[in-house]
């Protein structure tokens, strides 16, 4: 069964991978992915994302998760499931 | 057409309406008699009079407003006693001034040190042609006061920096931020967290915005979520990348929004919550952000910023919106355009390339020019030699010319045709299609 998740691009995360979203799996051998592990594999699937992710946040499911995985107030640690929306949004500063 | 009595009979009615009113200014209180006239409104630090109580004018003028359950007379009160501080008088702050001086918030200041251009009219629709060459806070102000005599309007023509910010803003309650820039959005954020004021940000460029409350009820400010500055490399400003003209226009008109809702309490505020607008799809999604970060450098709990810093070092990039001129190559690897003009005029046999993108090259360009993006350029080296190499040659033998839109890029283009790709005949033109624009050819467009 495949355990697919959505990667939705904003702003200049989409200058970089030239996409607004797309599908991707989660590996064979686990359930989840781990945060950590899935900017990883974001940046290598798209080098200009390492740019990118020295500032942009990430969200899974519309709520905010740090870079290491912790959700809101640095509590409970989140994975990437099946399912799942994430999505990667640089900050915007013109105006 | 009316009949002249009946005409006649109007003027003497309004005559003895305005007598009637005239009478009543008079014996009003003199402190409202004495009142300052909202076009010259008193120096900023003079106490601005609260009202208990609204006036037949403001009954009259907010009663759609009034009669919204939610506003009321007390929340119309409460606007009326509200001032409110917006930071650059561009894409966002244009309706956001509008609105809140349209919306009845008593005070309203307004910082931009820039002038106005032809090419902001698409989108800051507070200033009109007549305003070109004006300053927009003074373009901006004059706005203010067309639409509302009520409104009593400050404009600072000053640019908002370390030396200056903590004495502008303590003087309002609420700040806007609807500036162009990253080192002012941290300015801002800090200054707001040091004097305590909530910070109704907004941002947009091509397609995309952006809208958050930071500092507010406990919630989060700009460096809890954004710790780390954007590299300035990926930072796309409006002048380079475009913005579709209501985009801004949505995102500040939001901002008035998130304003009048604070002001008067009604409703759930956008704090430690971030909208993104999508336009292409026209989505509006709301992300749910974390509170505060123990350990905020600023907000938390043991700061370690108390007061403001050199915010152009801290991000790496100037507060403003603008392309820098780099010059990184030596004279002998750069032509002006007048040179390259005569070049033209004789025929001389060259290569032109112009390493814009495809978007801007289809704005404009010089004829017989071989169109490679700078981004595009290691991988398409093959069409550029191609066209550099005449006759029986195998290595190219033509000198190449580079131009891009302002003469940056160009300078990239030739380093590194120069260091990676072994052209030695490669010269930048100095200030690209901009200088070429105003100085050899008038006809040729700036955008």
């Amino acid at each position: 069964m495949a355990k697919n998740f959505q990667v939705l691009y904003f702003a200049s995360a989409r200058d970089a991978t030239l996409a607004r979203e797309e599908t991707l799996s989660i590996p064979d051998d686990c359930h989840t992915l781990p945060v950590p592990q899935l900017i990883r594999n974001l940046t290598a699937r798209h080098p200009g994302l390492q740019a990118v992710f020295k500032s942009a946040i990430l969200a899974i499911n519309n709520q905010y998760v740090d870079h290491a995985g912790r959700e809101l107030d640095g509590g409970r640690m989140v994975e990437v499931k099946p399912g799942d929306e994430v999505a990667v949004i640089p900050p915007v500063s013109g105006g | 057409m009316a009949h002249p009595a009946d005409v006649l009979a109007e003027l003497h009615t309004l005559r003895a309406e305005n007598a009637t009113l005239r009478a009543r200014l008079a014996s009003s209180s003199p402190k409202a008699a004495t009142a300052p006239s909202p076009a010259h409104p008193p120096p900023v630090g003079v106490p601005f009079t609260q009202k208990t109580r609204l006036s037949n004018e403001e009954i009259s003028r907010f009663s759609r407003q009034l009669l919204v359950p939610e506003i009321g007379v007390q929340g119309q009160l409460k606007l009326r006693n509200a001032s409110v501080l917006v930071v650059g008088a561009g894409g966002l702050g244009a309706p956001a001034v509008m609105y809140l001086a349209a919306a009845g918030i008593g005070r309203i200041g307004i910082i931009d040190y820039d002038v106005v251009e032809a090419s902001n009219l698409q989108r800051q629709i507070i200033h009109d042609e007549s305003r070109v060459g004006m300053l927009k806070s003074e373009s901006a102000k004059q706005t203010v006061s067309k639409l509302s005599s009520l409104c009593e309007c400050t404009a600072y023509n000053i640019l908002i920096d370390s030396s200056n910010a903590m004495d502008v803003i303590k003087k309002w309650d609420y700040v806007v931020d609807a500036t162009d820039n990253v080192a002012t959005r941290y300015l801002l954020n800090d200054c707001c967290i040091f004097r305590n004021k909530p910070l109704i940000s907004g941002s947009a460029l091509r397609m995309d915005g952006q809208l958050t409350v930071y500092n507010l009820e406990g919630g989060p400010c700009y460096r809890c979520i954004f710790p780390k500055p954007p590299p300035p490399e990926t930072v796309t400003n409006c002048s380079d990348g475009g913005v579709l003209g209501v985009v801004p226009g949505i995102i500040g008109c939001l901002q008035a929004l998130e304003v009048v809702k604070i002001v008067t309490g009604i409703g759930a505020s956008l704090s430690q919550k971030l909208l993104i607008f999508d336009a292409t799809t026209m989505s509006f999604r709301t992300i749910r952000l974390r509170g505060r970060t123990p350990s905020c450098a600023v907000c938390g709990p043991h700061p370690t910023i108390t007061k403001p810093i050199d915010y152009v070092q801290f991000c790496g990039a100037g507060p403003d919106d603008k392309a820098h001129n780099i010059n990184i190559l030596p004279p002998e690897s750069r032509i002006s355009c007048h040179k390259y003009a005569a070049l033209r005029l004789d025929a001389f046999p060259h290569v032109l390339l112009d390493v814009r993108d495809k978007i801007q090259y289809d704005i404009c360009s010089l004829h017989h020019s071989l169109n490679i993006p700078l981004s595009e350029l290691p991988k398409r080296i093959p069409e550029l030699t191609a066209a550099a190499t005449f006759g029986e040659h195998h290595e190219p033998n033509l000198p190449v010319f580079v131009v891009c839109r302002r003469g940056n890029d160009s300078q990239l283009a030739v380093k590194m045709l120069e260091e990676t790709h072994g052209f030695t005949h490669v010269k930048d033109i100095v200030g690209g299609l901009e200088a070429w624009a105003r100085g050899r050819d008038p006809t040729f467009p700036i955008y």
